[in-house]
């Protein structure tokens, strides 16, 4: 049912930022993930679509190192990251965000995106730095504007709206300077209007980096993504570009069914 | 399709709708009013209590007895301020970590017989120590002393035992609590039974005229102290990077982590803080009022009172309750009818049931 040509397997590892390998994972009884195969290209956008329970999660919390899968490989950016800790791997260019946000709710905006940038700091815990420090305090500024939060520099998390939290939570994954960014659910819960922003705000990131995007919301995933793959039961059932995604039945069967007929 | 997506964003749209509060009902504001004025009153009516009516009282009522009433107050604030040390380092690693350190009053026994046996040997007499025989320094090093000692066993305790354990809340409470009967143990083995003293250094054993009555410098230095402690933790929190990653830590764990940053290392370095208040705490408590068995147990108790008044895991909080808690220690006796002072204890528990009853979470606490 695979609609991707089979790439070839002799193509260098470092023409792929992402390169999955027979990831399983298993809790207890249940697999949630089974013999997973993909490979994500520099600057590709890609929309990881399925239904509820699909494994969509799961498959980022391995590649973030949040989980380790039971089985298979995990080379990022040509190294193999198996095994590497999760806090570890925003040093490689990786950052993510959650389905739920996640933000620091007692600091303002800019102390968000401050600390977003010190994960990749060599003196990251050094006590004496103080934090009033002059290049990270205006790259945080300057985040902030790229994710339209300009004027909310100095609120708290806790005056925001839920869109722009979600705004933030794009701008703490930027601030780290990916490579990599793997948006989990970024439009849930936002209105109509709020979301066209979103995925203005999506389209307009730099071209360099490379996006892996989970997606309840069709319009949004498919009018951001370059390719698409399409997750059930801890399989890929489809893979293709958007509008091969959208003709194909068997998602339609699967996943576009199964939500419709709720 | 699109009637398809459209009906998925619908669906999005109407959770978002019912996970947002509406407005609150009118039977929530009503009792938010009424606890407000339930709280004027009752600080109303202990302010006229002890300003005119406390006649009969050993403190006698304040503006027949300004003297009393002022050195109750002091008394309050001083104790106050060697609350805060003690239960700041307890409401820290709480904050961060989750973990009820129930060891936290024996680390506090602990540094205060490591320092008192320090300034015996500093001081060179096994007992009688006066106050002229002590220099500043025969008391700052014991204290500073100890207090690293206790902080790197905070530490190795947190590393041996804790740390396979994160986020396992109960767990934590039990093993530390097993730590805290190991070491009561061994510590009546090793110092004896008898009650001990530090001796606080010369140059603070004064007394001076405060309207009318004598009141010793050595409390008022404990307050200088305390307030020391307070500005250090304050710079260290508030304008530092680690204290901005702990503050940030305080919030979500794991997103800290997702950043990439080595919270094991942060945890660690918080613990290594905590450890350090018991035993500076335990120091400054064996100068002001002496150690012996059961004091572990009974600090505890003072910094678990401190943090659920103030609120767990907050330093404002720590604050906060610390103050309470002190001025209900001194005044409950100072100003009760005579007869009745025995009973003052109650009112530490009136205390902690009238701000439970107005703000479960404490003064400064948010719900999980």
């Amino acid at each position: 049912m695979t609609t991707e040509v089979t790439t070839p397997t002799s193509i260098e590892a470092a023409d792929h930022v992402v390169r999955l390998r027979s990831i399983g994972v298993a809790f207890g009884g249940l697999r949630a993930l089974d013999g997973i195969d993909l490979d994500v290209a520099p600057g590709e956008r890609l929309a990881v679509l399925g239904p509820n329970g699909a494994g969509k999660t799961t498959l980022f919390n391995v590649i973030a190192g949040d989980i380790r899968p039971t089985t298979g490989s995990v080379v990022l950016c040509g190294r193999d990251c198996s095994h590497l800790p999760s806090h570890a791997r925003p040093a490689l260019g990786v950052a993510r965000t959650y389905q739920k946000t996640r933000l620091f709710s007692n600091l303002t905006v800019e102390d968000n995106l401050y600390l977003a940038q010190t994960g990749r700091q060599r003196r990251h815990l050094a006590l004496f730095v103080s934090e009033r420090d002059r290049s990270l305090r205006e790259r945080a500024r300057e985040v902030a504007h790229r994710v339209w939060l300009g004027p909310m520099v100095d609120a708290t998390v806790d005056g925001l709206s839920h869109g722009q939290r979600r705004q933030l939570e794009i701008g703490m994954a930027l601030a780290a300077e990916p490579d990599i960014m793997l948006l989990d659910e970024p439009a849930s819960g936002l209105s109509r209007g709020e979301r066209e922003r979103l995925s203005e705000l999506i389209e307009a990131l730099d071209p360099a980096i490379t996006l892996l995007l989970i997606e309840h919301d069709m319009d949004v995933a498919l009018r951001v993504a370059d390719r698409v793959v399409v997750m059930a039961d801890g399989i890929i059932i489809a893979r293709g570009n958007p509008d091969e995604i959208r003709s194909n039945t068997l998602v339609h069967e699967v996943y576009l069914g199964r939500e419709g007929g709720r | 399709m699109q009637g398809e997506s459209a009906r998925t964003l619908d669906a999005n749209e109407a959770a978002s709708a019912a996970s947002t509060p509406a407005v609150e009902p009118w039977s929530i504001r009503s009792t938010r009013t009424f606890t407000t004025w339930l709280m004027i009153v009752v600080g109303v009516a202990v302010a006229l209590w002890v300003l005119v009516f406390a006649r009969g009282t050993s403190a006698g009522a304040a503006i027949d007895e300004p003297g009393a009433f002022l050195v109750t107050l002091l008394d309050g604030l001083t104790f106050a301020g060697l609350l805060f040390v003690v239960a700041s380092g307890f409401t820290l690693v709480f904050g961060l970590m989750r973990t009820v350190n129930m060891a936290h009053g024996s680390l506090f026994l602990l540094s205060a017989y490591v320092a008192i046996e320090l300034q015996q040997s500093m001081v060179g007499k096994d007992r009688n120590i006066e106050a002229s025989d002590v220099g500043i320094l025969q008391w700052i090093i014991p204290l500073l002393v100890a207090s690293f000692a206790v902080a790197v066993l905070g530490v190795v305790m947190q590393q041996l035992l804790l740390r396979w354990n994160q986020g396992q809340d109960l767990r934590q409470a039990l093993i530390t609590l097993a730590v805290s009967v190991i070491l009561a143990d061994q510590m009546l083995a090793h110092f004896g039974g008898l009650a001990q003293r530090m001796v606080w250094p010369g140059a603070v054993v004064k007394f001076f005229e405060i309207a009318g009555e004598r009141y010793a410098l050595s409390r008022l230095f404990m307050l200088g102290l305390a307030l020391v402690v307070a500005v250090l933790l304050w710079l260290w929190l508030n304008h530092t990077r680690m204290g901005m990653v702990i503050r940030a830590g305080v919030d979500d764990q794991e997103m800290v982590r997702a950043l990439g940053i080595n919270i094991t290392v942060v945890f660690g370095i918080t613990f290594f803080v905590g450890a350090f208040l018991a035993g500076f705490g335990g120091v400054m408590g064996a100068s002001f009022a002496g150690v012996a068995p059961g004091t572990d147990g009974q600090w505890l108790l003072n910094s678990l009172i401190v943090v659920i008044v103030g609120g767990l895991g907050s330093i404002r909080g720590a604050i906060a309750g610390s103050l309470l808690y002190g001025m209900v220690i001194s005044f409950a006796p100072a100003y009760l009818p005579s007869q009745y002072t025995y009973y003052a204890i109650i009112f530490t528990f009136v205390l902690l049931a009238l701000v439970l009853a107005v703000r479960p979470y404490g003064l400064f606490g948010k719900p999980e």
